[in-house]
């Protein structure tokens, strides 16, 4: 019995310091994507990037509405045919949908402040409340560093 | 009688829930979990297998005796006379059946988006996760702070001036109801939470409305204390969680707090009884339903969804989720007693069954608290605006109105390690608890020791299944 916690204690250690060797950050905290919305699908669906990363967001779509980035309650305007840029600083983990808002209301829905968090209480949660069409397309996921 | 009563509630809540409504999934909230990395599940895992081996040695040659007088009064019952401390008791308990009645308002006449309304944050985030985390922790205080049980015993006794009513009801407990009317509201609220329109808040109102009022029905038919103890859901779930906490709260029969003790937090489960093979069902649907929670949000089941939902309906697939999680867990469960009983030639199954329940609890308080650390930290905040404007009219009585959610106020990296450590320390205390049962009806420590080995693969299982489920992307339904 002794050998065997002696034994298994070596594999432990040899894991937790396997672990601990983690994988590279990226050094670059800049980082420039482009988007497309075609077809109600964002290409890429997931954007993978780290925290503390600057992003600008270059969105290319075949509609009209905005984008909404749920937890940092960002919401976007865009416009069809044209690049539509947005700047965003991604201070908080986590995994976060980017929902479309395919309402063609011209009220309301402006583009914030590209903040991180945005002052103003969003109304959605997690479902469909009736006032505007949402559709999830997508995914921001923001890995700890 | 009493089946006619029971009858009756059965009946409303089946009839209401089965009316076809629009279906949200899962309480309320949405959630930006990050799953926990491959290293880290592995880790845990690792840590699992070696502290129950390291645990089960150190018990073959030494085992634990918990001393039940190393508990330490805090509060003893001439305190609780203490001007101070009643004026602390009587402001806690106002405070209490302030936020229910609110809660219940708000329900009524407020927005009917749960974001605007105090009833859902309130309800689903604040009492039912966040007591469920606070409670195991520091112990059974809903015993104190139940405003039901508050609202009963104020009328009992100062305007029907009664106070015998609180210890004994106009008829006695049937011993054929035993642990039914823990099973039936408990997978009732599970459905709800789960399946039905726990976030609307009007639903959540008046499902609030119509279970207080069968609590004033029953406690009045079978006694506070002994409905308290015995059948109402939600005060025997919190006695089972508090039981883990450092403080221990007792009362006397007017159900009066007279003392408060401190404790280690295992010596409390230990402590924990029950002769019931239904009561056992009971807390097996407790620990699946915690699971199903969260299985619930993972790929596995969405996938599983996709099968089902086109033949048998959204509803009808979740239903089924809810009912057939406990039950493999009440089957697993069944036969890991079951083998001891055959390889210890000593009690029953069923002695063994009614002994050994409680040594999986920590594991299920443990997946409980990492699985919704994150959730109450960030999803939590939506309580500060909706305490400022509770029915959504567009106040702000404590200028939080316009408060946005910090959504980094946790790490995911603070979560991961958080969540690894928390479930398996949870692990160790069930290793611990199963063993000091093992102890007590067992007549050596041999046959203790022998009874540990199907019960410790049942609970590495359990916790695997747990760290498992963190480390899935979670699915927003």
């Amino acid at each position: 019995m002794k050998n065997i916690l002696i034994t298994t204690s070596i594999i432990v250690l040899t894991l937790l310091s396997a672990c601990s060797n983690n994988t590279e950050s990226p050094t670059d905290q800049n980082l420039i994507i482009d988007l497309e919305i075609k077809n109600m699908k964002l290409i890429p669906e997931i954007i993978n990037v780290v925290e503390k990363s600057n992003l600008t967001l270059n969105i290319e779509s075949d509609t009209n509405g905005s984008l909404h980035f749920h937890g940092y309650n960002i919401e976007f305007k865009i416009s069809k045919d044209i690049i539509n840029t947005l700047d965003i600083t991604v201070n908080a983990t986590g995994s976060f949908p980017i929902a479309l808002h395919y309402s063609e209301k011209s009220d309301g829905h402006t583009n914030h402040n590209h903040d991180s968090n945005s002052k103003q209480a969003h109304n959605h949660g997690s479902h469909d409340d009736g006032d505007h069409g949402e559709s999830v397309i997508g995914k921001l996921i923001v890995n700890p560093k | 009688m009493n089946k006619l009563i029971l009858s009756i509630i059965f009946t409303i809540f089946t009839t209401w829930i089965i009316i076809p409504n629009k279906i949200y999934a899962h309480g309320f909230g949405e959630r930006y979990d990050l799953p926990i990395p491959l290293e880290y599940f592995l880790i845990g895992g690792s840590l699992t297998i070696i502290l129950s081996f390291v645990i089960l040695v150190l018990f073959t040659n030494n085992s634990i005796n918990i001393n039940h007088n190393q508990s330490r009064s805090i509060l003893y019952p001439n305190n609780m006379n203490n001007i101070v401390i009643m004026i602390l008791t009587n402001i806690l308990k106002i405070f209490s059946v302030f936020l229910f009645l609110l809660a219940i308002i708000s329900g009524f006449i407020g927005s009917d988006n749960p974001i605007e309304n105090f009833s859902a944050p309130f309800i689903w985030i604040v009492w039912w996760v966040g007591f469920g985390i606070l409670t195991p922790i520091i112990g059974d205080f809903w015993k104190a702070l139940n405003p039901i049980k508050i609202i009963y015993i104020f009328l009992v006794n100062n305007v029907l001036k009664n106070p015998e009513m609180i210890n004994k009801g106009k008829y006695t407990y049937p011993k054929s109801l035993d642990s039914w009317p823990l099973i039936i509201s408990f997978l009732l609220f599970a459905w709800f939470e789960n399946v039905g329109n726990g976030s609307n808040p009007f639903n959540l109102s008046i499902l609030i409305t119509i279970y207080s009022s069968a609590s004033f029905v029953l406690m009045y038919l079978y006694g506070a204390k002994t409905w308290l103890e015995r059948g109402d859901v939600f005060s025997v779930y919190y006695h089972i969680m508090g039981s883990f906490g450092i403080f221990k709260l007792t009362q006397n029969k007017y159900l009066r707090t007279t003392n408060v003790q401190i404790r280690f937090p295992v010596v409390g489960l230990t402590e924990l009884k029950t002769p019931s093979v239904l009561f056992v069902m009971f807390h097996i649907i407790l620990l699946g339903t915690i699971s199903f929670d969260g299985l619930s949000e993972t790929k596995f089941w969405s996938d599983i969804e996709l099968l089902f939902i086109p033949v048998l309906g959204k509803a009808t697939t979740e239903t089924i989720g809810i009912i057939i999680i406990p039950a493999i867990f009440y089957i697993l469960l069944w036969l890991v007693c079951k083998i001891v009983a055959m390889i210890t030639l000593e009690k029953s199954t069923e002695e063994i069954l009614t002994s050994f329940v409680f040594s999986l609890t920590p594991i299920a308080i443990a997946y409980h608290i990492a699985h919704y650390l994150s959730y109450i930290l960030i999803t939590g905040q939506l309580i500060i605006p909706v305490i400022s404007d509770p029915f959504g009219y567009g106040w702000d009585l404590i200028g939080t109105k316009n408060y946005s959610l910090n959504i980094g106020v946790i790490n995911a990296k603070n979560a991961w390690y958080s969540s690894i450590i928390i479930i398996v320390l949870g692990h160790v205390f069930s290793v611990i608890v199963s063993h000091i049962n093992a102890i007590k009806i067992f007549s050596t420590n041999k046959l203790a020791i022998k009874s540990q080995i199907p019960f410790l693969i049942l609970m590495i299982f359990y916790t695997a299944l747990s760290l498992w489920i963190i480390a899935q992307p979670i699915i927003n339904h």
